[in-house]
């Protein structure tokens, strides 16, 4: 029985199926949702917000996941570093990624933003985002193809698919008491 | 038009101002003195038969000792290019802006001031065109040195796969 709550959503039928039971935990129903609508933060530093827009595009099409751009920070929940992010745009993206709401989830695309790059030895290009906003999934490629991205947001479903919706309540809970 | 006629031309104008031509590989330049710059360029610019209208580039080069810039002419009448190059001292570089004859000079010479650190006198808006405001430094100088951190931001990543 515990097995096959595990596994999701359980439906059992009662007597000539005119009632049923459905078994599930409530953080699988929670996490169902929230992984499928991954709205991703319309930006993108530098040249692979070209295969970003490809991969919203038809050929890809993101939208068949749940996956739609917001041109605001405030109503998005993934934000996609996508270039190179030089000291100039460091503190924007720190600012951008401060006004999207909790919960949020950074994906780095491409080489430049996983660690600079092609531009590792330059005096003004940020050697990997990850040193100033945390970064849950990393793309590699010079630009990742948008298969590649589309496997990233699809790790990243995984991801919050296998969270503890209490847990993240409970630790933003005492961040906002440490305030 | 090519770079020999510009200079048997413009050498009458400013005897002892200007070098001979030098060709160096596929490059036939010559130098000119700072001071002239303003007349020299509106004479190209301007005369009659020369009509050097268009500015392609200005380009700095630290050559250690002292600064070079290369400004680069195109004529549309004659569809021919000329480079011309000038020297300045290593300690605090300066030159007269040439903006108030080609406007495109305008953005160059900021790129010159924010990456060399070339002052251009009499420019109207001498800022840093694309390092943020506060850098300190020229960075392509050869002498420059990168600071540690950047707005408490580390500039290096030791271990490429340190963070991952």
């Amino acid at each position: 029985m515990d097995k096959e709550v595990d596994r999701g959503l359980d439906i059992y039928y009662e007597g000539d199926g005119a009632g049923f039971v459905l078994l599930s935990k409530l953080s699988y129903l929670i996490n169902l949702p929230r992984a499928n609508s991954l709205w991703y933060l319309l930006f993108s530093p530098a040249c692979c917000g070209i295969e970003l827009m490809q991969a919203g595009g038809t050929r890809t099409d993101m939208d068949r996941f749940g996956m739609v751009f917001r041109a605001t920070p405030r109503q998005a929940d993934v934000m996609i570093v996508g270039g190179t992010v030089t000291y100039k745009m460091a503190e924007r993206v720190k600012l951008l990624y401060q006004q999207m709401s909790e919960p949020k989830y950074v994906i780095s695309m491409g080489s430049c933003a996983n660690c600079g790059g092609l531009f590792d030895r330059s005096y003004s290009v940020l050697k990997g985002v990850d040193l100033i906003i945390p970064v849950d999934i990393y793309i590699p490629g010079c630009p990742p193809r948008p298969e590649a991205l589309l496997d990233g947001m699809m790790e990243l479903q995984k991801k919050i698919k296998s969270e503890d919706w209490g847990r993240i309540v409970a630790r933003h809970k005492s961040k906002l008491e440490e305030r | 038009m090519n770079i020999n006629e510009v200079h048997s031309e413009v050498v009458k104008f400013f005897p002892g101002k200007i070098s001979d031509v030098i060709t160096s590989g596929k490059l036939s330049f010559f130098y000119f003195d700072r001071e002239i710059i303003y007349d020299l360029f509106l004479v190209l610019r301007d005369k009659i038969g020369m009509e050097f209208k268009h500015l392609s580039y200005i380009a700095s080069v630290d050559m250690k000792d002292h600064f070079e810039l290369i400004y680069c002419l195109y004529s549309y009448r004659w569809g021919s290019v000329i480079h011309l190059k000038t020297r300045l001292n290593r300690e605090g570089p300066h030159i007269r802006t040439i903006s108030d004859l080609f406007v495109a000079a305008e953005w160059h010479e900021r790129e010159a001031y924010d990456l060399m650190g070339i002052v251009f006198n009499d420019h109207p808006d001498l800022r840093r065109i694309m390092l943020p405001d506060d850098f300190e430094g020229h960075p392509l100088r050869k002498d420059f040195v990168e600071k540690d951190n950047y707005h408490g931001i580390p500039t290096r990543r030791d271990k490429i796969l340190g963070r991952f």
